[in-house]
């Protein structure tokens, strides 16, 4: 098997990268572990200093594969999160339109909670605004109700009750659930947890809107989120129309000719890829699972060093820090690399010339949130190009 | 609140709670001062066990004796905090003379088989080769045989906890959470505490003070002039996610040291370390070293044991009486109740130090005697006699269970935790009442109404030490949120606060499990990190 570009990750930097590459002409292959963390997206997407080029690639085919946002250019929203907070962008999903801040004051608004999903508490958000905004919130309510005909457990978490959504039964009993509240229709919007649904949300939402009058709509999502499982389903599908070669597996190892990688070997798999042309590596915020028993600290798949600030660092000193409230290790550390996106070594050199980092795993991009992944995964394909 | 009282006791561990219950029982007016909560320092660290002291037989047999003669006691005022744990000695063919050696563990078992009947427990066996690895499968196959002993475990918490509700039910008054920060001595008598409450000083009168304060007590006796030497060690525990052994395993670590593991509620505890310790009570910390003698000791005889999955970890100070020239490990448990009035001259205060977990009944009332005598009281102890709450008579879970529609093996628990109030406890909650809110732990909701309002509960971090919350494999990413909610709720706290107090349960915990982390739970923990920092902040991610 031979790629021109092997991206190594999918996520949000990797889909950048072969989309990126991809629309450079280049023949990309994506390897990807399938059972990757996806708990991480909220819905919206913090992209300051959007329009760019790279954002607009990563929304179109997003876009095609199933997951649509609400988009506003040059302007800035506030939309409700689960945790009763707000969060400003400008690109969300689709599915949260209704829960920008401005269309909730001063309406009537229900906010439905499930016994069963003990982790979402509809009241703490109401009770957070109401704290800050009593006038504005006055008409806010709480419903919380009973799943009973869908679960019997005491106890259900989000992503299974997304999941048992997807039955046809049992959606077409919770929508008869929900239709079934008596005043539901006195309020102006109706607004649940991120649950409905994963591969075919966007048909629940058109069902229960159908027999509802006020508008619905989900709140963005605390991790471990439904929206993240519904983004990665999305990146998938856009891979496969896109006709990009896609594999779900780890990089178990690499073959070098000098500074050159010449081939990626596939875990668990006899097959390598050879002459790979550039490498765009983007394994994410846990740098492929690095961390080892506290007392090493590597990358595992290139070995490269991972710094915090100007130094290399040991696993001692990256899992123990005293206080839980400081940033943890996974959001400070993580590759340098130079302008090209090339990893360094401890002396500041670039040592593998055609290996490319993206997104969370460069620790300048840490924490600026999923636009600068993307962004990041776009400029490695371009460099890569 | 009154400010004058016959005697204080000062310290929430198994002494002052267990003293203060014998004053009140007594009829003597007792106030119980605590700083923070109920067990949570030495006594809720403790290994939990109410053991004779087989270790201890050969150089402090006194203290054998007492402990199992005593925790016969324990386990008739509070068998529903009880349960037993069948200990195992392996013996392998690596050491020398192991032949000879298992001939001696043997012996030695026989003698200590003497007092184990004064305590309930059974006599010990020997088994072959075959049998022990039927029992622990998980054992070194270079074993050639084992001895097994009968010890007890008990929720040392919930021990604190009810000797401190049993004192308030017989009349004694309790503070908590609050510091004493001094002594009011005139001329050559004790008249009373200074003590920090909510932020504001006061004073609180008695004609004796008792001091209980476990590893804080020379710090505290030092201001008042007195002398209480002990010499503090340190002792380490990891927790395991859940039973890895059906018997408490002895192994020897590298200083020859006996270690165990111990199935613990439904966790393992591997411990101990036993190490001079000179830092701040306060602020203790288990190091990479400690995690690392525990697991290399115990892997000579549980080989796989860097396989299961550590979640967390204890660490407190032992209180043991000051020698010279010893090891820690041979140190005396012995305890003693220091009279002050005939060393330095100072009446109007006593001190209680060293001593061990088994024998905590025993000591108080040595203690409460010489208090009685001071105060000119002509009262006897009735500690031995009188059950603690909820350890009045037996529970059937399946009856129970039935009663309120709960699993038997939920209503099992519940008995473990409450005994024959268990009825006051499901009456706590609403009509969600009776669903988990920690599923890890199977605690219910009534049960965290029920220890806000009962059980003097004022934070996430005691309802941990009452339920259980919050301490099973998840550190409360599944259930942190409903709870705080409820307790918030119970509590009449603001949002802001709850947020303080999830903060304060977050860092006190992650300081515990942090030493142990590998390399799979650091993305979990980061998981939960993030979650709870997104909740923190009010900010979406």
């Amino acid at each position: 098997m031979e790629a021109e570009v092997i991206v190594i990750g999918c996520g949000p930097a990797g889909f950048s990268a072969a989309l990126g590459a991809s629309a450079n002409g280049k023949d990309v292959t994506v390897i990807s572990n399938p059972a990757s963390a996806a708990g991480f997206f909220s819905g919206a997407v913090f992209a300051p200093g959007h329009p760019y080029k790279a954002m607009d690639l990563f929304v179109d085919a997003l876009h095609d594969g199933g997951y649509t946002f609400k988009f506003h250019r040059n302007e800035t929203k506030q939309i409700l999160a689960e945790n009763g907070g707000a969060i400003e962008t400008g690109i969300y999903s689709e599915m949260s339109g209704v829960s920008e801040t401005s269309n909730l004051f001063k309406k009537r608004v229900l906010f439905i909670g499930f016994e069963n999903l003990r982790e979402y508490i509809p009241e703490l958000i109401c009770s957070r605004f109401r704290e800050k905004y009593p006038e504005l919130t006055a008409g806010w309510g709480v419903r919380r109700i009973k799943l009973e005909s869908i679960v019997r457990d005491a106890w259900i978490s989000k992503i299974t009750l997304a999941r048992l959504l997807e039955e046809k039964e049992y959606r077409a009993r919770f929508i008869e659930t929900i239709l079934r509240l008596n005043d539901i229709m006195d309020y102006d919007a109706v607004i649940f947890p991120a649950v409905l649904g994963i591969d075919s949300s966007a048909e629940i939402f058109r069902e229960l809107q159908k027999g509802l009058k006020p508008e619905i709509g989900e709140l963005l999502s605390v991790i471990p989120s439904v929206n993240g499982i519904r983004l990665l389903r999305a990146i998938r599908m856009a891979l496969k129309k896109r006709g990009i070669n896609f594999i779900p597996s780890m990089g178990a190892g690499f073959t070098l000719s000098g500074r050159l990688i010449t081939g990626i070997k596939i875990a668990g798999d006899t097959k390598e890829i050879m002459n790979a042309g550039k490498i765009i590596y983007a394994p994410g915020r846990f740098i492929g699972g690095g961390i080892k028993s506290g007392r090493q600290f590597v990358e595992p798949l290139f070995g490269l060093p991972i710094f915090n600030g100007k130094r290399a660092l040991t696993g001692y000193e990256v899992l123990y820090n005293d206080s839980y409230w400081d940033e943890h290790a996974g959001f400070r550390v993580g590759v340098k690399v130079d302008e090209l996106l090339r990893p360094l070594n401890e002396y500041g050199e670039v040592f593998l010339e055609n290996l490319f980092a993206a997104g969370s795993i460069i620790q300048q991009f840490s924490g600026v949130g999923m636009s600068g992944s993307v962004y990041s995964g776009y400029s490695a394909s371009q460099d890569a190009a | 609140m009154d400010n004058r009282y016959d005697v204080i006791v000062i310290g929430g561990g198994v002494n002052g709670t267990g003293i203060a219950r014998d004053c009140a029982m007594r009829g003597i007016k007792t106030l119980l001062v605590e700083k923070d909560d109920f067990g949570a320092g030495t006594t809720g660290a403790s290994s939990g066990m109410i053991h004779g002291g087989a270790r201890y037989m050969l150089h402090d047999v006194e203290t054998t004796k007492k402990s199992c003669l005593d925790s016969g006691y324990i386990q008739k005022i509070a068998h529903h905090l009880i349960f037993r744990i069948p200990f195992l000695i392996p013996v392998t063919s690596r050491e020398k003379f192991s032949r000879i050696n298992l001939n001696l563990i043997d012996a030695y078992f026989e003698a200590y088989d003497k007092f184990a009947v004064l305590k309930g427990g059974k006599p010990h066996t020997r088994l072959t080769k075959e049998q022990a690895l039927r029992i622990e499968p998980g054992l070194r196959k270079d074993l050639i045989g084992a001895v097994t002993m009968d010890e007890w475990g008990i929720d040392s918490h919930r021990l604190c906890l009810l000797n401190a509700l049993s004192a308030r039910e017989h009349g004694a008054a309790v503070l908590k959470p609050a510091e004493v920060v001094g002594f009011l001595i005139e001329g050559r008598r004790a008249k009373g505490i200074r003590v920090s409450d909510n932020g504001r000083y006061r004073e609180v009168f008695a004609k004796l003070i008792v001091n209980a304060s476990g590893p804080w007590i020379m710090n505290l006796s030092r201001g008042a002039g007195l002398d209480v030497k002990i010499r503090p060690g340190k002792g380490v525990h990891l927790v395991f996610e859940r039973r890895y052994s059906n018997y408490g395993v002895i192994a020897k670590a590298v200083d020859g040291r006996q270690i165990f593991i111990i199935p613990y509620k439904n966790m393992s505890l591997l411990g101990t370390t036993d190490d001079d310790y000179y830092g701040d009570p306060d602020n203790q910390s288990v190091t990479q070293d400690e995690v690392e003698y525990l697991l290399q000791g115990m892997e000579s005889a549980l080989p796989d044991i860097r396989n299961y999955r550590i979640i967390s970890t204890t660490s407190g100070i032992r209180v043991t009486l000051f020698e010279w020239g010893k090891n820690e490990d041979d140190l005396s448990r012995y305890h003693r109740v220091f009279d002050h009035e005939k060393v330095e001259g100072i009446s109007g205060i006593i001190s209680i130090a060293g001593g061990k977990l088994a024998s905590y009944r025993l000591m108080s009332e040595e203690a409460t005697d010489l208090a009685c005598e001071k105060l000119g009281i002509n009262a006897r102890c009735r500690t031995h006699l009188v059950p603690l709450p909820g350890g009045e008579e037996m529970q059937d879970p399946e009856e129970i269970g039935k009663q309120y529609g709960i699993p038997a093996f939920v209503a099992r628990r519940l008995i473990a935790r409450y005994g024959a109030r268990i009825h006051s406890v499901m009456e706590a909650g609403d009509a969600t009442g009776r669903s988990p809110v920690c599923i890890c732990e199977s605690v219910l909701e009534a049960e965290i109404r029920y220890a806000v309002r009962k059980e003097m509960a004022k934070s996430l971090l005691d309802l941990s030490r009452r339920t259980g919350f919050g301490t099973g494999p998840c550190h409360g990413a599944q259930c942190l949120l409903r709870g705080s909610w409820i307790l918030a709720e119970e509590l009449k706290l603001s949002i802001d606060e709850m947020d303080g107090m999830i903060q304060e349960f977050l860092q006190k915990t992650w300081q515990k499990r942090m030493p142990v982390l590998n390399y799979n739970q650091a993305p979990q923990e980061e998981m939960n990190r993030f979650i709870f920092q997104l909740w923190r902040t009010g900010h979406g991610g």
